[in-house]
This record gives C-alpha cells, structure tokens and sequence, in this order.
C-alpha cells in the first residue's frame, strides 16, 4: 500500500499511489493513513487522482480516515477520478469532505 | 468457419471467493469484450455493480473456506446482464436486503453495497436453487461503439 506525503504551505497531501482502493486493500490503507495524519498540518488532503477505482469497502475506510484527523480538521479530497466521483455522489458522500478538483500545488508534484 | 454467436457477447469466469481472486476477475473481466467495447461510464457502471456483488459473496458467503464464484456477464441489445452465481450460504431472508442509503451525515463505514447494486442496475432477482445462490443483474447501457 504505496501513499506518499507531500508537504505543502499548510496541508499535508496524501497521494495515493495505488489504482483501486477495494476490499483487497481497504485495511491497509486505513493502518497507513493512521499513521500519515498523525502529522500536526492543520489540514490533510487525500490526493485520489491515481486511484481510478474506489468500492464500499474503500468508500468506508476514507470516512474512518475523516474521523482518525480528530475533531479540529476535517479531510479533504482531490482529484476524484469519474468512477469515484460517481461512487461518492451516489452515496451523498460527497456531502461529508470538502472535495478539490486537484490537490493543492498539484501542478508543482506533478509526476 | 462458423462463427460464434456468442462470440464478445458473453463472458464467464469462475475464480475462488477471495478479495484477490475478485481483483484479478473483474480486471479481466472490463478490459475485453464485451464489456471493453462500451463507453467509459458503462463499463463503470458494471464493475461497481459486480465488485459489491462479489465482495459480499467473499464476505458472508463461505465463512469456512473460500468456495467458487461462477460469473457470467453477457450483452444484449441495450443492456448488460450479469449472472452470479455461488454455492454459499444463502442471503437472509432469501432475499436481497432493503438498499436503504446509510444517512451520511452519521458518517456511515459501511451499508453501502447493496444501494450501489440497485442504484446502478434496473433489475435484479435472487433465487436459492438446491445449494445454488443465483443473483441476477441487469443493467441499461449505450451501444457499443
């Protein structure tokens, strides 16, 4: 379970680097993002542009993600891909994280 | 030589429950025919239907050891039907759950899968038959290109 961090002004950018998060996966993403927002950055951004696949499984272990930031951040999403997008829409999921087109300074971590 | 009716119409596999197994069918599965031949959109909407399908047959399924998936997805006219079957334990109730949408602002885990499965498909139907589970999915797509 590949995610890299990226430090930007102010938040901490998680981009996974994995092209599904499902079922086969969702446990060890969930103990690597653990990890990953213990960070202090006052804001944690979940860079999805590469994963082009997210199921249920996935979908609940990005919302055990929200609560593991603590109650004074709140995640954030970039770069939904349209199958995620649509997963999250459908699901009104996309009502509960503050979504991004891209990450921030994404044109800088390009790559 | 005769052709194949069927031939990039239908597509079968069967593969052990496993999530890894899942992973590897549904890959094969939206990268040929029939499904490869579809828009984008259509093909997503396929593998989210089957993945949630097949990740609660891994899930509730076979509790003791991973038992067989035999899955068959074939195109007809303006549709995509999908057949799963299983020789699991059978749904509760013998019948699929209510699909009633987690409340989001509870920050719901879980509870999605079946509301993506009737969200995304226009029929569905689940018989028991001897020690068969048979789910059915049909879902309306464009024309292949």
């Amino acid at each position: 379970m590949q995610i890299d961090r990226i430090a930007g002004d102010d938040a901490l950018i998680a981009r996974v680097e994995e092209d599904r998060i499902d079922a086969a996966i969702a446990i060890r993403f969930k103990d690597k993002m653990r990890e990953i927002v213990q960070d202090p950055s006052p804001r944690v951004v979940l860079d999805l542009s590469r994963v082009s696949f997210v199921d249920s499984s996935g979908l609940g272990a990005i919302v055990a993600v929200m609560k593991l930031v603590g109650p004074d951040r709140k995640l954030e999403l970039a770069g939904l891909t349209p199958s995620v997008e649509r997963v999250f829409r459908l699901t009104r999921m996309d009502q509960v994280f503050t979504i991004h087109p891209q990450a921030p300074g994404g044109a800088l971590h390009g790559g | 030589m005769e052709a194949d009716p069927a031939h990039g119409r239908k597509m079968r596999l069967v593969f052990p429950a496993t999530e890894q197994d899942v992973r590897n069918a549904v890959r094969r599965l939206t990268a040929a025919p029939p499904l490869s031949d579809l828009p984008r959109v259509d093909i997503d909407s396929v593998e989210i239907v089957v993945v949630e399908a097949l990740n609660n047959i891994v899930e509730h399924a076979y509790p003791d050891s991973p038992g067989d998936i035999d899955l068959c997805i074939e195109a007809g006219n303006d549709q995509i039907t999908v057949e799963i079957i299983d020789t699991g334990k059978p749904l509760p109730d013998l019948r699929p759950p209510e699909p009633r949408l987690p409340d989001h602002t509870t920050l719901p885990e879980g509870g999605f899968g079946w509301f993506l499965i009737h969200s995304l498909t226009t029929t569905m139907s689940y018989l028991r038959d001897g020690n068969r589970n048979v789910l059915r999915l049909g879902l309306i797509v464009s024309k292949a290109d």
